[in-house]
């Protein structure tokens, strides 16, 4: 079963075509991350799917039900610009929270509000840009939403905030079964804790998988190695990266998938049984 | 029981919101109600005014929208708690105002009804531009001023050789306060519609 389901997303703005025929799906219980370069669309497909942003076409499945606004105490979603409401305190947020979300865990907030030093009576608005991330994503997970989107979530935080962040991402998925959608475009520590990706560039989805199948479906190879039955995507220096099932070259890492890709911006073409000579 | 529940759920959210908006808002909401104190409708109206761009309108405006539309509410739900909390404060601002005015129930009455047509007319064609895209308070400036003019013009007495049909449903004018707040009501509703479709929701 899928906690969330893009069909054919498509937005404009200004008529400048921002998303194109966006389409993956987010399975219950794992971390799908939206990976690509700025401005390549990750923001405003995590809007549309809120209808913050109204889409121009395409469907929006939460749960096995097309998107409308009583799902939204399912969902939780945590802005890449850690934007607040002016004048709030954090326990403005902390009722409002509270009042909005059915599932709230307060013992959860609790625990994290102790063991980060948060008071109740601190200004959200003075708080830095580090601190807001990690309230806004402590309130995200303790609002007890199967579903919770993160724009950027580990931006601006330093290395402990971080590795405790992506400690409390892998928790919830595991021990509370929720479902995470995730942007990104550090690409170097995805493989800490998504299960799945989908590359996106212009506005369009050029490849979505499961880290382990798309290791599976790819190989690296040298400039000058046999290619058979293979995909070339992109040439990456010396190196190629191929699509293909045939036993051959090195298996890449993701962050060599996601680049291949994005350097390729398309499929890349079908070359079969050829010889690449370096130079 | 059920509905009980349902309808306390509601009123815990809506107040929610309210809560966020006076404390985001403090000064400049004291500052309108205040206004609304002094029992004049042109006072009023600039109040009213003001008041319906400092709230929803407001975000809009300021691109700060997007925060409320994250969170658990609907975009209906948004538009008529600002309908809500605005027609109380009206209300009550009115009901106040004519209790230290010397005249009969009838007269208060119509006073109150006076407002709350000015405040549907205005609140309406501010979100409604809102919803549009375009800048609220600067579309409902232009638009009161411009029913301000046309209500004006000739005259709202049905046998007067100058007879203006406008001025019976100008919501500055209210040549029939019936007509004028049916009119209102019109304006309001359609633009409830126009913002709840341009923002996505049936």
């Amino acid at each position: 079963m899928y906690a969330l389901q893009v069909k054919n997303l498509s937005k404009q703005i200004d008529g400048k075509q921002i998303l194109s025929d966006i389409n993956f799906a987010v399975p219950q219980g794992e971390i799908l991350a939206l990976v690509g370069p700025n401005g390549a669309g990750k923001t405003t497909t995590l809007k549309c799917i809120m209808n913050a942003v109204p889409k121009d076409s395409g469907e929006i499945i939460v749960f096995d039900r097309p998107f409308d606004a009583s799902l939204k105490i399912d969902i939780a979603f945590v802005t890449e610009d850690r934007r607040v409401f002016d004048n709030l305190r954090l326990e403005d947020y902390y009722n409002m929270y509270k009042t909005l979300y059915p599932s709230w865990n307060d013992q959860f907030f609790k625990n994290f509000l102790s063991k980060y030093g948060f008071n109740l009576e601190q200004e959200m608005q003075k708080l830095s840009r580090g601190q807001k991330t990690i309230i806004l994503s402590i309130l995200a997970l303790a609002t007890g939403a199967r579903l919770i989107i993160m724009d950027e979530p580990t931006q601006h935080l330093d290395p402990a905030s971080r590795y405790e962040l992506i400690h409390l991402i892998k928790q919830y998925v595991n021990e509370m079964g929720g479902t995470i959608l995730l942007s990104s475009h550090e690409i170097f520590e995805l493989e800490e804790y998504a299960t799945s990706f989908a590359i996106i560039k212009n506005g369009r989805i050029l490849y979505t998988d499961t880290i382990d199948d798309a290791k599976h479906k790819h190989r690296i190879v040298r400039l000058n190695e046999n290619i058979r039955n293979a995909r070339i995507v992109a040439v990456m220096e010396d190196e190629i990266l191929l699509r293909t099932q045939e036993d051959i070259g090195e298996y890449p890492h993701l962050n060599q998938i996601i680049v291949g890709y994005l350097k390729s911006g398309e499929g890349g073409s079908i070359h079969i049984g050829m010889q690449v000579h370096n130079g | 029981m059920g509905n009980y529940a349902d309808f306390s759920k509601r009123l815990s959210k809506m107040e929610v919101y309210i809560q966020k908006e006076l404390k985001e808002k403090t000064g400049r909401l004291v500052f309108l109600t205040l206004l609304l104190l002094i029992p004049d409708l042109f006072i009023k109206t600039i109040a009213i005014l003001f008041l319906s761009a400092s709230l929803l309108a407001y975000n809009i405006r300021h691109k700060n929208a997007e925060l409320l539309y994250l969170l658990p509410f609907s975009k209906k739900e948004l538009y008529l708690y600002n309908l809500i909390f605005l027609t109380i404060l009206v209300a009550a601002t009115s009901v106040i105002n004519q209790i230290f005015i010397e005249t009969d129930i009838y007269s208060r009455l119509i006073f109150i009804l006076n407002s709350l047509t000015l405040l549907l007319s205005i609140f309406g064609i501010t979100m409604l531009f809102s919803g549009l895209g375009r800048d609220g308070l600067g579309w409902a400036i232009f638009m009161v001023i411009l029913d301000a003019i046309l209500g004006d013009l000739g005259s709202s007495d049905i046998n007067a050789f100058n007879f203006n049909p406008y001025s019976l449903i100008s919501f500055t004018q209210q040549g029939n306060v019936v007509l004028s707040f049916l009119t209102s009501c019109a304006i309001c509703l359609l633009s409830y519609l126009i913002f709840i479709r341009k923002g996505g929701e049936n």
